[in-house]
This record gives structure tokens, C-alpha cells and sequence, in this order.
């Protein structure tokens, strides 16, 4: 595929409400895991936004919903970047992919309880703004100014990786000049207790990648790309891979089978090397069946010298925003050359054959390879290079 | 950007299949899609689910191909998804022990038919899940046809939605769900394409579509009737469709036109 440049970026999540704090935190190996904010009968450390996520201007109000109001919240520092990219382009030109799982989930939750403790919805409750993808997608497409196509991908955990490979095709097929792209969720008692009934939910913070792994922390967050076709950018999107477990609904493959796929295709797809990739950004969010698949798919094409990250016991499982989180982290990597410490991890699993940083490596880096999975057996690797 | 059709699938409750809707025939027997999936998967499937794989399954055989065949890349797009498992959790998280059940919560996702379908008939080629309000139908074409532009082949195309729950909204909605087979114009086919898709494009100078649509998939009935009438009249002129609802503003609209004779020219 042809390299599409990201000529712009941003992130909000537990490590910070504006992109430099977010990339600060993660080079300072800080966590940004606080107690739940939902009430839930169980422990539940969670990635937290430090302040949160202000209300939606009166003309968006219609749409508000916790996840909208982190959406719009991400969103807003790309803003000028968007008005140029949709100066150069034209409105219809650009386009919007979000990737998220839960969109109004949370505010319909609070709507229900209304309903079943007093016979009715709340007054200002609206399925189709605030509740349906729909509400969400034309809330940013109002903020934006965008007119091109725009939708929402939600396959789950991989939902904003997905979008990434969506917005490449987007430009590769000619239909549009740019995309913003990006994930969000926020936090909903369906997810927490449904990540504790499946067992996988850690009363600690988190550890990915250590044999002292308990499970996974859930993190709210947005995180956002602007894909163009061409344009001034240190980094570019050079692979996009994309599979099918065909295994199971919530496990993954044992042996990483779609995993590698993934990898593999995103590899091709870049016309590199697995020996090119200095630093995989691992999905791992803290489950022993996902280190185990993934790991041995990793070893299996990379060997064991690559360093091997995974990000989650910063943010918690951002779900929904986490291929877009991480695309992120990756595209910091190379800009910045260091690779985060793979937080938690310490004392690291020794049944993965893998080389996991326990400390943050000073190290130019030309090629990064992060990888999404998800529910449904969705596999999703982004490859991104050094445009120099 | 321009696919042929291969094969269409669709199911309503009482409407079989795109023969009863075209006769505008009410069968009686049909409150329910069939079983198409391996009885471990068919117990837990939801409506959405058992209805994505009925049309899949009609689509499929129209073209000539068995799902468990063929490494098909899906896209699957619905507005609300999974909406009865989440109205099941719902109540189950105001329940005394707000215990959530774990097969529930993991056939809640929006890719759970995509999910389901990849897995019963061991499809291991991408799968994607897509929503868009009342433009659901056109991103779904969006998706599918940039997918065959990149990467050539076949792609299988969903729509489908359940009802809407009586608690959270006054809409109506009948379930639906409908199948595109779609393949890319050099794709080695078992059989002639029914019609080919052209020209999807939003109508200039409208930008937005309002939210409130109760069945945004049916839009993409009259899509159906017009590939049906260019494989059945090939002398039938480009029909242009509008992927829209009837009380909203058009947006997206395609043309679709025979694969056959002076109409491939253009």
C-alpha cells in the first residue's frame, strides 16, 4: 500500500486531559489507574480521566452522553488541524471513522434506572442522539464540519484499529483526501460487570505481561488520527493487516492463529520485514490466554529480541479507543525515538518467550507494529514507519 | 468505484425472502429465520444474529458459492445492534445481585453476527461491523465497495436491524435484514453478476441526515427491487437510488444497471 502520512494526533485518557501530558505520563512510566468511579459491588481499579470530560456545548446538548462528551473532548485540539485539512480538501473530501463499543451505553443505563425507579425516561432522554452510534457520529460530524462519509466501526476491542484500516481504504480507493479517525468509550456498568462475570477483571492494578498478571483494568478515553494523502508528517501509516479468528467469541485462538495472520499480512502489506519492526506495541491487556496467543504468534515471526510492550497498565483496556490509544503511543515511539517501560510487567511471564522492557529504552525507533484484538476473533496490526 | 452483485438475501418476520417481499406475499410460518448455524452457536444466536445468517446463507446460493466455501471479508452494519441482549443486561445490572451473565455480555457486542458467521463457517478473512444512523445502508456500501477496490474478490454485505425497545423509544421498527454479495468487476465469479453498482455518491450541497429513523436498514429495500429489475429486464435503463429514508432528505444514492449489453459501456 501507499504510505499515508499522519499529519496530526491526539489522545485523552487516565494519563492526561491533553495530548503532551498523555505522552509525558507514559514516558515518565506513571500510571494513571484510580478507583472506580461507577458504584460496583467488587474492587475495579480503573483508567480514569484526571478531571473530567467537560459538557457538551448548548449546540450539542441534544447528544450528550459520557461517551459523547469524551469524544468531543479528544476531538477538540485536532480542531484546526481539521479546518485545514477541510480548507485544502473540501468538506466533502474528508471523512470520519470513530471506533468505539459502547457509545451511549452509559447514559442509557442511567435512563433505565430512571424508568424502573420512577415509571418513566428522563425528559431529555433520546435513543437516537444519545443512545445509537448514529448520535454519536453526527455529533462529531456537527463539531467537524465533515461531510464525506461517516460512520462508526465497532468490533469490540479492536473497533478504532479497524477504523485506521478503514480510513487507509478510504484514500486508497480515491472516495475521499482525508479522514479523521480515531476511538472512544467511557466507562458503563454493562462492561465492568460483564468483564467480572467473564472472570478476567483484575482487583489490582493491572500487570500485563508479568506471571504476577490478575487480569484487566477497563480505562475511559479518545484518541484520534488525521490520515491524509498527502502531507508534512514525521510518520506514516505503512501497514495495515486484518483477520478472523474463527475461533471462539471471547478467547483467543491458542496458538495466536489469527494473530499471526494479522501481522503477517500487515507486514505484506508494507512490503517490510518482520526483522524491520524495532518495537511491537502487544494488545496484551492482561489475561494469560491472550499473552500466551499472542506471544507465541510474536515469537513465532519476530523471535525473542524485539522489545515487546504492552500499554494497558497505563491507561486500563480503553476498549473501543484503544487501537487509536496505541496508534498513538506508536507513532510517539518513532517522532521521539524511546520506548515506554512495559508497566506491571516486572516480574515479566517466563513462559513467553519474549523480550519485554521493564524500563523505559532510549532508542531511535523506524518501525512500529501494534496490534488490537477483540471479542468475535477481530484481529487488527498497524504497521507505521518513519516517513524520513 | 464499480461492483457487480452476485447474489441478495433478505428476511423479515413473515417475509422470507426477496421473492415474498416483491409479491408482497405474508407467510405465516416464517415468524422466525431458520437455523443456519451449527446447534452450539444457534442456541445463543439473538434475532440479529440468526437473521444476518439467513441472508448470508440466501445470498451465497443465489451466487452459485457455499459460506463454508468461500474466505469471504464481511461487513456487517447495523444502527442499534445487538439491542435485546443489551435490554436483557439492562435489567440484569438493576437486578438484587446485578450480576451480568458472561455469554450475554460477549454476544452483546456489535460484531457479535459478524463474530458468529466467522466462526460456524470458518471464515477466517477480515470481518468488519459498522453503524451510521439513517446512512447505515450507504456506508455499509462505503466499506464493501473500497474493500473490493483495494483488494478485489468478493465481499458479503449485511444490513440488518432488530425491533426497537418499547422502553427507551416511541419508534417502531419491523426486524430486517438483507444480504449484497458483492464482487469486484475482474473477480473470478461462479455466475454472471444480477446487476452492477456504480456511482455511490452523497447528493451535493446536503451535508447531515437527522438521526431519527426508526428502520434505517430498509432503506435499502428499493436497492434490492432495482438490482432484481436490471437482472430481470437487462434492457432497463441505470436506475438511480437514494439510500434513504421516506422523511428525510437524500444523501447517499448509487446507480444500478444491468451487467449485460450496451449498459456496460458507460
Amino acid at each position: 500500500m501507499v504510505p499515508v502520512p499522519v499529519t496530526a494526533y491526539a489522545a485523552v485518557n487516565a494519563l492526561g486531559t491533553a495530548t503532551r501530558d498523555v505522552v509525558s505520563a507514559l514516558r515518565a512510566g506513571r500510571a494513571g489507574l484510580r478507583p472506580c468511579p461507577l458504584a460496583l459491588p467488587f474492587e475495579a481499579p480503573t483508567g480514569v480521566l484526571p478531571t473530567r470530560a467537560p459538557r457538551l456545548p448548548p449546540s450539542l446538548a441534544a447528544f450528550d452522553s459520557p461517551t459523547t462528551r469524551l469524544a468531543v473532548a479528544g476531538l477538540d485540539e485536532l480542531l484546526p488541524a481539521i479546518g485545514r485539512a477541510r480548507a485544502r480538501h473540501g468538506a466533502a473530501r474528508v471523512a470520519l471513522v470513530v471506533g468505539t463499543t459502547t457509545a451511549g451505553l452509559a447514559r442509557t443505563e442511567e435512563a433505565h434506572r430512571h424508568l424502573t425507579t420512577t415509571g418513566a425516561l428522563p425528559a431529555d432522554y433520546d435513543f437516537h442522539r444519545q443512545h445509537s452510534f448514529g448520535g454519536l457520529v453526527e455529533a462529531l460530524r456537527r463539531m467537524t464540519g465533515i461531510a464525506g462519509p461517516a460512520y462508526v466501526v465497532s468490533t469490540a476491542c479492536s473497533a478504532s484499529a479497524k477504523a485506521v484500516g478503514a480510513a487507509q481504504r478510504l484514500l486508497q480507493a480515491g472516495i475521499v483526501d482525508a479522514v479523521v479517525v480515531g476511538g472512544v468509550d467511557g466507562l458503563a456498568q454493562t462492561t465492568l460487570r460483564g468483564f467480572h462475570s467473564l472472570e478476567i477483571l483484575s482487583p489490582e492494578p493491572c500487570r500485563p505481561l508479568s506471571r504476577e498478571r490478575r487480569g484487566i483494568n477497563i480505562g475511559e478515553g479518545a484518541a484520534y488520527l488525521l490520515l491524509e494523502r498527502e502531507g508534512d508528517a514525521a510518520v506514516s501509516l505503512l501497514g495495515v493487516g486484518e483477520s478472523s479468528d474463527a475461533h471462539h467469541m471471547s478467547a483467543p485462538h491458542p496458538e495466536g492463529r489469527g494473530a499471526r495472520l494479522a501481522m503477517t499480512q500487515a507486514l505484506q502489506s508494507a512490503g517490510r520485514a518482520a526483522r524491520d519492526v524495532d518495537y511491537i506495541n502487544a494488545h496484551s491487556p492482561g489475561t494469560r490466554l491472550n499473552d500466551l496467543s499472542e506471544g507465541q504468534a510474536i515469537t513465532e515471526l519476530f523471535g525473542a529480541d524485539v522489545p515487546v510492550v504492552s500499554t494497558k497498565g497505563y491507561t486500563g483496556h480503553l476498549l473501543g479507543a484503544g487501537g487509536a490509544t496505541e496508534a498513538v503511543f506508536s507513532i510517539v515511539a518513532i517522532e521521539q525515538g524511546w520506548i515506554p517501560a512495559s508497566l506491571g510487567a516486572d516480574p515479566v511471564d517466563a513462559e513467553l518467550r519474549i523480550l519485554v522492557p521493564t524500563t523505559r529504552l532510549e532508542r531511535p525507533c523506524r518501525y512500529v507494529l501494534s496490534n488490537s484484538f477483540a471479542f468475535g476473533g477481530s484481529n487488527v496490526s498497524l504497521l507505521f514507519g518513519s516517513a524520513a | 468505484v464499480r461492483v457487480c452483485v452476485l447474489g441478495v438475501g433478505l428476511w423479515m418476520p413473515g417475509t422470507p425472502d426477496i421473492v415474498a417481499w416483491r409479491a408482497g406475499a405474508v407467510i405465516a410460518d416464517a415468524a422466525t429465520p431458520p437455523a443456519r448455524l451449527p446447534a452450539r452457536l444457534q442456541r445463543r444466536a439473538s434475532l440479529l444474529i440468526s437473521m444476518a445468517a439467513e441472508v448470508a446463507t440466501q445470498a451465497a446460493a443465489q451466487a452459485g458459492l457455499a459460506l463454508s466455501d468461500a474466505q469471504l471479508p464481511l461487513v456487517v452494519g447495523s444502527a442499534y445492534g445487538e439491542l435485546a441482549t443489551t435490554m436483557a443486561i439492562l435489567r440484569e445490572v438493576e437486578s438484587e445481585d446485578g450480576v451480568v451473565s458472561p455469554t450475554r455480555f460477549q454476544s452483546s457486542v456489535h460484531n457479535s453476527a459478524a463474530g458468529y458467521l466467522s466462526i460456524a463457517f470458518g471464515n477466517q478473512a477480515p470481518a468488519t461491523s459498522i453503524a451510521a444512523g439513517n446512512d447505515t445502508v450507504a456506508m455499509v456500501l462505503v466499506e464493501a465497495m473500497t474493500l473490493l477496490a483495494c483488494q478485489g474478490g468478493l465481499v458479503l454485505a449485511i444490513a440488518a436491524d432488530e425491533g426497537l425497545p418499547a422502553a427507551l423509544t416511541s419508534g417502531k421498527a419491523t426486524p430486517l435484514a438483507a444480504a449484497l454479495l458483492l464482487a469486484a468487476p475482474d473477480a473470478t465469479t461462479p455466475r454472471a453478476p444480477l446487476a452492477v453498482l456504480d456511482d455511490l455518491r452523497p447528493e451535493p450541497g446536503i451535508a447531515g441526515s437527522g438521526v431519527e429513523t426508526d428502520a434505517p436498514c430498509s432503506t435499502i429495500l428499493p436497492l434490492l427491487n432495482a438490482i432484481l429489475t436490471a437482472a430481470e429486464r437487462p434492457e432497463t435503463p441505470p436506475q438511480s437510488i437514494t439510500l434513504a429514508p421516506a422523511l428525510h432528505t437524500p444523501v447517499w444514492s448509487l446507480s444500478v444497471r444491468s451487467s449485460l449489453g450496451s449498459w456496460d459501456a458507460t
